[in-house]
């Protein structure tokens, strides 16, 4: 079988022509162009303070909150206009001044 | 501190970091991406730097956490350029093949230092990495060109470290096999 050779000094040449890299030159108002660039994008307030909802709450969980909050009551508002509100009256009852748990399974069932 | 400063809204304070830091960046930049596409991609590392200011957790030094923003804009800048299909097959010049030929003619290779600076040993070096995906080229010049661990590696292109380690073995034996269809 043919001996193959060591192809090892070859890659320690590429590594010693990568550690040789010399920079292009950089058009003379390369400073200026990311200067003004991050001007503009500072421009409508750079990191502005945020209130104690936004902390509390940051704006995609705020959002996803509100989305399933809307679809609730979305559902609520249907199930109430198809069944004269009796069964949700109901649950609600039983929800808030009975038994919690039971109300609640129930109004899921409902749903 | 600078970083305060910009933070607090004097944008022009950003101008001291380019000072500062440029120098470093660009030497990250210019051994990994082609050299005409250099000054733009060290302008979005530094773009990417200031809009990431504010998560700068000041744990860590200045220059490192620069410096992964780089690595990672590299990194980018490839998987984009593989995304839209716009690495070419690059094939060897004749010149270049001519001239890898008289030196590995030998029964042992002979390479002298100034064989590293020579446009030809560029052009090999680019060609092997072409032929490796975006990850492996980034890892592979990571770890066994730079010497970096296989943590930092893993933490500057944001990958698991089971990950890099399967990966930086996988690349460097297909440059080594790539390498070995070319002079052999």
């Amino acid at each position: 079988m043919k001996k193959r050779k060591n192809i090892e000094p070859l890659v320690n040449l590429l590594k010693a022509s990568y550690k040789q890299q010399f920079p292009p030159d950089f058009p003379q108002n390369w400073h200026e162009d990311i200067l003004r660039e991050i001007e503009e994008i500072g421009r409508p307030g750079l990191h502005p303070k945020s209130s104690w909802l936004e902390r509390m709450f940051p704006p995609p969980a705020i959002f996803r909150f509100a989305g399933a909050a809307a679809a609730f009551a979305l559902a609520l508002v249907i199930f109430f206009l198809t069944s004269g509100g009796e069964g949700i009256n109901q649950a609600f009852a039983r929800l808030l001044f009975k038994d919690p748990l039971g109300g609640l399974s129930l109004l899921l069932l409902s749903l | 501190m600078i970083v305060q400063e910009v933070l607090d809204g004097k944008t022009r304070a950003f101008e001291k970091i380019l000072k500062k830091y440029q120098r470093e960046v660009v030497k990250i930049v210019v051994s990994k991406i082609p050299y005409q596409d250099t000054p733009e991609v060290t302008h979005d590392v530094f773009i990417r730097a200031f809009q990431s200011l504010a998560g700068y957790a000041r744990k860590e030094p200045f220059i490192r956490w620069l410096r992964t923003i780089a690595y990672r804009t590299c990194y980018d800048y490839w998987r984009a350029r593989y995304r839209n299909r716009e690495i070419a097959e690059s094939n060897l010049s004749e010149k270049t093949r001519g001239w890898l030929k008289t030196r590995t003619s030998d029964s042992a290779f002979s390479f002298s230092s100034e064989d590293a600076s020579r446009l030809e040993t560029r052009e090999i070096l680019m060609w092997a990495l072409g032929r490796l995906k975006p990850a492996d080229r980034m890892i592979l010049l990571l770890v066994h060109f730079e010497g970096y661990s296989v943590r930092e590696t893993a933490a500057f292109l944001g990958l698991s470290q089971a990950n890099v380690k399967v990966r930086a073995y996988r690349a460097r034996k297909k440059m080594k096999k790539e390498l070995e269809s070319l002079v052999f």
